[in-house]
């Protein structure tokens, strides 16, 4: 048994598994010079590996140590983490059916093609893309910061190697596979977090008795809701929190346009609802069950780690890989949508409109490299405000919510609207995060993380909707070509109320 | 969900698991010892259930 979870084993395995991710992204990769094959798989993918690749990057690198950590601390109070994903998959259909058919009629691969496009509006589309790649390169420091950590910890490996192994490994497949190689990879990542998920938890609830052994064991306050505003304020924000930043998180948004056919998207949806359901209910066990082996006071990201150590030494290797495999995944689309919206967005958009679709990837490979590059000098500086840097990726995506609804199913949003909506949105998310002292107290506060971008997020979305309501809405032509679309998709007439 | 102005039997199940999932944190009736995390199984799978039905059975989906 020590020998499973020996250093050199432990390295050994991460070798092993960046191999297979390796020949896998050799094997699946985007073998031709378009954007849309390179940016969104050519629109062919079908729904299983989709649907493993949507669950695949929203496990990022810090998720079985933070969100197993959270399950650890607060016990079922933080199941409104739980519930919003079961919530979040109906607006995923009700956005992505409408979506997917623009998005190939149009040839979007960006979340900006559509802002851009559909309100006409640059700010929207330069703006948020500069937004979204300055603040994803942190998000990509902050999983490489973890992965070098945890090679440090389990593997002797200096910090620094673990580092350069994660950007260099991860950087050279992405921009070698394309979005086609990093959703097959995703597939093999999400296949080994689920599957150690499943095999931790019978195992170490088995060992610890059982389901009723462990909830009789376990404090009141970890077995039960407490009805006082503290957590219901955690419940309501972190369902918001959760079902807000998936839908509009640029690498995540992706998926909606790599789906090979509605009807791929219809199972696509059913079976990402399925496997995020099996995701929290290893969570939220993993979590329980840490309080009962590693104790009260642990540090939250710990806990799993002490449990493992302690009562299932033969899995640490795993669950080492785990680690490693969800910050690649996150990594992997992350570079890649960044690379689409700078060359495709940016470049494209605003420095050369000419440019071509081969040389649009080469730039987007280098732009990779700088990406990785930037990423890497965070992660070994490790200066103390990347976490907050981190807060405003989820903060500042969330904002894309209001005007993403409205785009889709409300006849009167308006260019002025959203603009406004969102550019007051991310300032006020921005404020809150950086200099809470400075500003007046909030006046919805659902407490913790979520707190500055829930209450950006009604702020923007009363914003838009009121101005929308005085504002010129877009021109009824050139809404008209959406609504087209729209009606050919479905077959009749489009209402919208 | 919405036909013609009005919520259907979707819709109107989709209100339920909302009204369910809000109020779940100061449901008197749930909060069990050996319960809540059921509890949640039995929502997201009602949830789930709607959801097939919606994608794959509504008219205009």
């Amino acid at each position: 048994m020590m020998g499973l979870s020996s250093p050199t084993f432990i390295f050994g395995s991460i070798l092993v598994y960046l191999a297979i991710t390796v020949w896998i992204v050799s094997k699946y990769r985007s073998r031709e010079d378009t954007e849309e094959d390179f940016y969104v798989a050519g629109r062919s993918v079908g729904y299983i590996p989709n649907s493993f690749s949507i669950v695949a990057t929203v496990m990022s690198g810090g998720i079985y140590l933070g969100t197993v950590g959270w399950f650890y601390l607060k016990g079922v109070s933080f199941l409104g983490y739980g519930f919003a994903y079961a919530f979040m998959v109906f607006p995923l259909w009700y956005i992505g059916k409408r979506l997917w058919p623009v998005g190939k009629a149009l040839n979007y691969s960006t979340s900006q093609d559509f802002y851009g496009d559909f309100y006409q509006s640059d700010l929207l589309r330069l703006l948020g893309a500069v937004g979204s790649i300055i603040f994803l390169i942190p998000y990509f420091a902050s999983n490489a910061v973890a992965m070098g950590i945890i090679l440090e910890r389990f593997a002797g490996v200096p910090y620094v190697w673990g580092v350069l192994l994660l950007l260099v490994v991860g950087v050279g497949y992405s921009l070698w596979g394309g979005m086609r190689g990093v959703i097959y990879t995703d597939v093999f990542q999400g296949a080994l977090a689920l599957g150690f998920g499943v095999v931790a938890v019978f195992y170490l609830l088995n060992i610890a008795g059982g389901f009723f052994k462990v909830m009789d064991a376990l404090p009141k306050t970890h077995t039960h809701f407490s009805p006082d505003a503290l957590s219901f304020g955690l419940f309501i924000g972190w369902f918001i929190f959760m079902v807000s930043h998936p839908l509009t998180f640029a690498d995540r948004m992706t998926r909606i346009y790599t789906i090979r056919s509605l009807d791929e998207f219809r199972r696509n949806v059913v079976l990402t609802g399925a496997m995020l359901l099996l995701m929290v209910l290893i969570f939220t066990f993993l979590g329980m069950v840490s309080y009962i082996f590693a104790g009260p006071g642990q540090k939250m990201d710990q806990a799993i780690l002490i449990t493992i150590q302690k009562q299932a030494p033969w899995l640490i290797a795993w669950l080492v890989v785990v680690v490693w495999a969800c910050g690649m995944s996150t990594l992997d689309s992350g570079l890649v949508g960044a690379d689409a919206m700078l060359s495709k967005d940016i470049i494209r958009g605003y420095i050369k409109k000419d440019i071509s679709q081969k040389q649009s990837i080469k730039v987007g490979r280098w732009a990779m490299i700088a990406f990785g590059l930037l990423a890497m000098w965070i992660a070994l500086a490790r200066p103390p405000y990347v976490w907050a840097l981190v807060k405003l990726v989820v903060m500042f995506n969330m904002q894309f919510l209001p005007l993403l609804i409205g785009a889709l199913y409300w006849k009167r949003a308006s260019k002025l609207g959203a603009e406004i909506g969102w550019c007051v949105g991310v300032l006020v998310g921005i404020g809150y995060t950086w200099f809470p002292s400075a500003l007046p107290p909030m006046l919805i506060n659902v407490g913790g993380a979520p707190a500055p971008g829930f209450y950006a997020l009604v702020i923007n979305a009363i914003l838009f909707v009121a101005i929308s309501h005085v504002a010129s809405p877009l021109p009824a032509e050139h809404r008209g070509k959406f609504e087209k679309i729209w009606n050919e998709k479905s077959g009749q007439t489009v209402t919208t109320p | 969900m919405v036909k013609e102005g009005s919520l259907t039997t979707n819709g109107w199940m989709f209100v339920v698991f909302l009204v369910l999932t809000i109020t779940t944190p100061i449901n008197p009736f749930i909060n069990h010892r050996y319960f809540n995390i059921l509890w949640y199984a039995i929502v997201a799978l009602f949830a789930l259930w709607i959801l097939v039905r919606v994608v794959f059975e509504e008219e205009d989906a």
